[in-house]
């Protein structure tokens, strides 16, 4: 199994490393997409399909579908 | 030899998750209960020891019980879900009539057509105030529908609807009456869990949320890429899976998890279960297998570094591009509870309306999320554990 960077046409590009390092920084910004913000409590975020926006009611009314 | 992935029996089983006796499988419904006994046999016989796992939700569905009558100078009926949709936070109101006005001048007695949301609540006390009939509030469409919530909101002082964002400032001056019926309702959920292999305290949960948000009384809402989609490929690892989980290695949970579309609040319960009773599970959910998007968003907790190799390894041998993006889903709340986990989530045509039928379900979106999701879990269940 490769871990290191490596442009292959699967898995992560740069390999498991740049993936969790990248999972670390989305989990340290929080915002409402990082599972820090989800044990936080905060309900929101990030449907996979528009990738983004969040999920608040207002955001909802607004015409955002991405929440959980 | 290794099994492989069904892509057509995952097809079936989408199409039986979406079949009009399971009525979009919202928590707490007569369908949805239907849906958890197919998918308890289904896992049964496919070699499973099945348990049910009851959880009370600890906050309100928003039930719909007929569709909303909404008139406007007492003749054209707006349509349910493309023009007009109930809202979370309003309460049950009968023929409640008045001319639409905007917020700013004379509201007595008016349907007041808000240009944006925002604090509803805050809007709600002060058009109460002002002697207002009701609130517009502006939706805007996804897929050319107001796109459905059931998690109930504490009722306002005022009526509100939801209102398609275009149509709402050409009500301005016309006269609408409206009616809405709806309930509040403290519903009860079940996991369905499937255990493989010998119980251990560090299992593979392979999940995926089977609840949805429910047909309305005049409309069907399937829920097909959510999440029959996801609950369909889980199944079929599950089949491809069973005969290979084995002594000394990582055992499986596969878990059908219910009330994702309560704000997750059983997965939330079931986490907390699973640590009272100091499992630490490694946890894979998906969520949305109905479009082939590039790269798959995998959104990880700390320490999933595990679930991560595993996945890379699996986007390799299978040529899937992943990428770190936000899967909002069940994955959080075991995240949440200090389990190692990753959600796994393809991507959509169509979210919580009439338009998420299986037609829009692309079967190679089931057969990319299949082979990943089957070799990333015969690559965790087959390492010999410490």
């Amino acid at each position: 199994m490769s871990v290191h960077a490596d442009p292959a046409p699967g898995g992560f590009a740069g390999g498991v490393e740049a993936a969790e390092r990248a999972a670390e920084e989305q989990v340290a910004t929080g915002g409402c997409c990082g599972s820090g913000a989800a044990a936080a409590e905060t309900a929101c975020c990030g449907e996979p399909a528009a990738r983004g926006g969040c999920c608040g009611e207002p955001a909802v009314d607004a015409g955002s579908t991405c929440c959980g | 030899m290794a099994s492989r992935f069904r892509a057509d029996r995952a097809r079936a089983a989408l199409g039986r998750l979406c079949s009009d006796s399971f009525a979009g499988r919202r928590v707490g419904s007569a369908g949805h209960d239907r849906a958890r006994d197919w998918l308890a046999e289904a896992l049964a016989e496919a070699g499973a020891r099945v348990e049910l796992r009851p959880f009370s939700a600890e906050a309100d569905v928003l039930d719909l019980v007929e569709q909303p009558v909404v008139l406007v100078d007492h003749a054209r009926a707006l349509a349910h879900r493309t023009e007009v949709a109930e809202h979370p936070a309003s309460a049950s109101f009968d023929r409640v009539a008045g001319r639409v006005a905007p917020p700013r001048g004379d509201v007595g007695g008016a349907w007041v057509a808000l240009e944006e949301v925002g604090d509803l609540e805050a809007h709600a006390v002060q058009l109460a105030e002002r002697r207002a009939a009701g609130i517009l509030a502006p939706q805007r469409p996804f897929d050319g529908y107001l796109a459905k919530r059931i998690v109930a909101r504490r009722p306002l002082a005022l009526p509100v609807l939801s209102v398609e964002a275009g149509l709402l400032p050409t009500l301005v001056g016309r006269r609408l009456t409206a009616s809405l019926r709806v309930r509040r309702l403290r519903v009860a959920g079940t996991h369905v869990l499937g255990h493989f292999g010998a119980n251990g305290s560090a299992p593979l949960l392979l999940s995926a949320h089977y609840d949805g948000v429910g047909d309305d009384p005049a409309l069907r809402l399937p829920g097909a890429a959510d999440n029959a989609s996801g609950a369909a490929v889980v199944l079929e690892v599950a089949r491809a899976l069973a005969a290979e989980v084995r002594h000394g290695g990582r055992s499986l949970v596969v878990a059908f998890v219910d009330g994702e579309e309560a704000n997750a609040l059983g997965s939330r319960a079931l986490a907390a279960e699973l640590a009272e009773q100091r499992l630490r599970p490694l946890v894979l959910n998906l969520d949305l297998a109905a479009r082939l998007a590039s790269p798959v968003a995998v959104e990880a907790s700390a320490d999933a570094r595990p679930l991560l190799e595993a996945l890379d390894a699996a986007g390799r041998a299978f040529g899937v591009p992943l990428e770190i993006a936000p899967v909002a889903s069940d994955n959080r709340r075991f995240a949440g509870a200090g389990f190692p986990s990753v959600g796994v989530g393809l991507g959509a045509h169509a979210y919580h309306t009439p338009a998420d039928v299986p037609e829009r379900v692309e079967t190679a979106a089931l057969a990319t999320a299949g082979e990943l999701v089957l070799a990333a879990a015969r690559h965790l269940t087959r390492k010999e554990l410490p």
